[in-house]
């Protein structure tokens, strides 16, 4: 127990401090994989109900496009302007959520990719006001484009979503969440509205995603259809979550540190050869160890206590 | 308590209750009838899994046709569904847990309510921090029963509960359902009717969705056609 304390203690002291002995490239590298981190708890707060959401980049895109709007037509500095984009994203997607959670498995992971498309197609056709292929330049950066001040942003927003994914751990929602994934049946007859759980769900990781995605919009200054709404966002967290281990915290963070500190070294050796070591590292992961890397650990210790 | 009227329900062409009446007050009732007769048709149309496409169901004074499950489970009416359904990652406290959480009446005094349980089933006491999918059938399912138990219901529906246990516990289990039906009212589906039989107040014989025979479960106990299409005698 007491080892367990003094481990948190070192991350938390090194999440902190890491500023005052690593250059701006260090930086930028972490704070880029401390967006995926939040991106890829997110994503396993919903599969933990079962439900695959391919509509990461989707929700990513949408909190970058409301963010930056908000501060160019609004005038709205970089803070308020990034949890605006997090709420109206929120409540778009339980607005959609409350027609798409009628759908399931393959269906559901589909139309969510779908829609991830709609956004950016409307997004690209929205002449002036959305800027159109052209995207949309925000002037003032959040915090000057500072580095340690916009890497104390991406960790908050990261706390953000571990805070938001522990209370789904520790709470009823973890009951409710557990048994929609493994028995709709049973559920229902024990109680549990499923349609309102889900769609509570889905907006609040969608939520964080929009949260990560508006706070690097107002780090970076700009918003274009197709830089926000890239494959990637969808694609990375997933892998991340997926090396790190699903249903549960700190498995996508661990995937994330992981395969982002990893991809940014590939980059510079083979570039666009990162995208072909995240292929391997899905099938990899998927026929030998489905439980990630965390699931992994967690057998071995739990043997050795044995 | 539950009053069933005209009830005709069934999957998309297929009608597989019609008109079907029946009745279970402060007791325990048994439904018997053969694969394909139309008993957890008959369960999924009371909790509103499947819809009722024509007539009422009325549970303490209220029409509960046509409500979703989860209110109806609300309201008071649990179900042990027939697989065990548990949920083998939780643990044996987390199970029953879940059986008290989401319900309004039985939520906040739930730890009471386990006591309650443990002393129905000592064994899931002694198991309480194990994982469900390491106890045996039998252990299982007086965990599935124990979780529906914890909903504090008013009407606890079992859908074949002796099913793929061994005679000893199977035994066990209809001696619980036996002290169990003073307190709260028993709806058993079973294919195991000698055993059954012991356990229950009144039968219903379900043929064809429609009721063949209503009886006290002595009377059933002798009847000729019960005899023969069920007991095999």
């Amino acid at each position: 127990m007491k080892k367990k304390y003094i481990f948190w203690v070192i991350i938390a002291l090194a999440a902190v401090t890491i500023p005052l002995f690593s250059g701006p490239y260090q930086m930028s590298v972490l704070r880029t994989v401390l967006t995926y981190a939040a991106l890829a708890v997110s994503w396993d707060m919903l599969i933990r109900s079962g439900q695959l959401s391919f509509g990461i980049a989707g929700f990513f895109g949408l909190g970058t496009y409301i963010s930056a709007m908000c501060s160019i037509y609004l005038n709205m500095p970089g803070i308020p302007a990034i949890i605006i984009g997090g709420i109206i994203t929120c409540l778009i997607a339980m607005a959609l959520g409350t027609i798409i959670l009628r759908l399931r498995g393959m269906y559901f992971a589909i139309t969510t990719l779908a829609l991830g498309e709609i956004f950016r197609i409307i997004i690209r056709n929205g002449g002036e006001f959305t800027g159109g292929p052209e995207g949309l330049i925000i002037k003032k950066l959040v915090f000057d484009g500072g580095t340690i001040p916009t890497y104390y942003l991406a960790l908050g927003i990261l706390l953000v979503a571990v805070g938001a994914s522990i209370y789904f751990q520790k709470s009823r929602f973890h009951l409710a969440l557990t048994t929609i994934r493994n028995n709709e049946r049973v559920a229902m007859t024990s109680g549990i509205n499923i349609y309102k759980t889900l769609i509570i769900v889905f907006g609040i990781t969608a939520g964080i995603q929009a949260l990560a995605g508006a706070s690097f919009a107002q780090m970076y200054g700009f918003v274009t259809p197709e830089s926000s709404f890239s494959g990637d966002y969808t694609l990375l967290p997933l892998a991340m979550s997926l090396l790190g281990g699903m249903y549960g915290t700190w498995g996508p963070v661990v995937g994330a540190f992981l395969l982002g500190i990893l991809s940014e070294y590939l980059k510079l050796y083979i570039p666009y050869g990162h995208l072909i070591i995240y292929g391997i590292i899905i099938v990899f992961v998927i026929l030998v160890m489905p439980q990630g890397i965390l699931g992994l650990l967690k057998k071995k210790f739990r043997k050795e206590a044995v | 308590m539950l009053t069933i009227e005209k009830l005709t329900s069934g999957y998309g062409k297929l009608t597989i209750l019609r008109d079907l009446t029946m009745n279970i007050d402060a007791e325990s009732v048994g439904l018997f009838g053969p694969n394909g007769a139309g008993k957890t048709t008959l369960i999924n149309a009371v909790l509103g899994i499947n819809p009722a496409w024509s007539g009422k169901i009325i549970f303490h004074g209220e029409d509960i046709t046509g409500l979703p499950t989860h209110e109806v489970a609300r309201r008071g009416i649990a179900l042990v569904p027939q697989e065990r359904e548990l949920f083998p990652s939780l643990s044996v406290v987390e199970n029953l847990e879940l059986g008290a959480a989401f319900i309004p009446h039985a939520k906040d005094n739930w730890e009471d309510t386990l006591e309650e349980v443990y002393s129905l089933f000592p064994i899931l006491k002694e198991r309480a921090k194990q994982p469900a999918g390491t106890m045996s059938g039998g252990q299982q399912r007086m965990l599935a029963i124990g979780r529906a138990l914890m909903a504090k219901p008013k009407l606890l529906i079992l859908d074949e509960p002796s099913l793929g246990l061994q005679p000893s516990i199977v035994n066990e289990l209809f001696t619980i359902l036996h002290d169990m039906k003073k307190k709260i009212a028993v709806l058993v589906t079973e294919q195991n009717v000698r055993e059954s039989l012991r356990a229950v107040d009144r039968g219903y014989v379900l043929e064809n969705g429609m009721i063949a025979m209503n009886d006290s479960s002595d009377k059933l106990a002798n009847d000729p056609h019960v005899l023969e299409a069920y007991l095999g005698i």
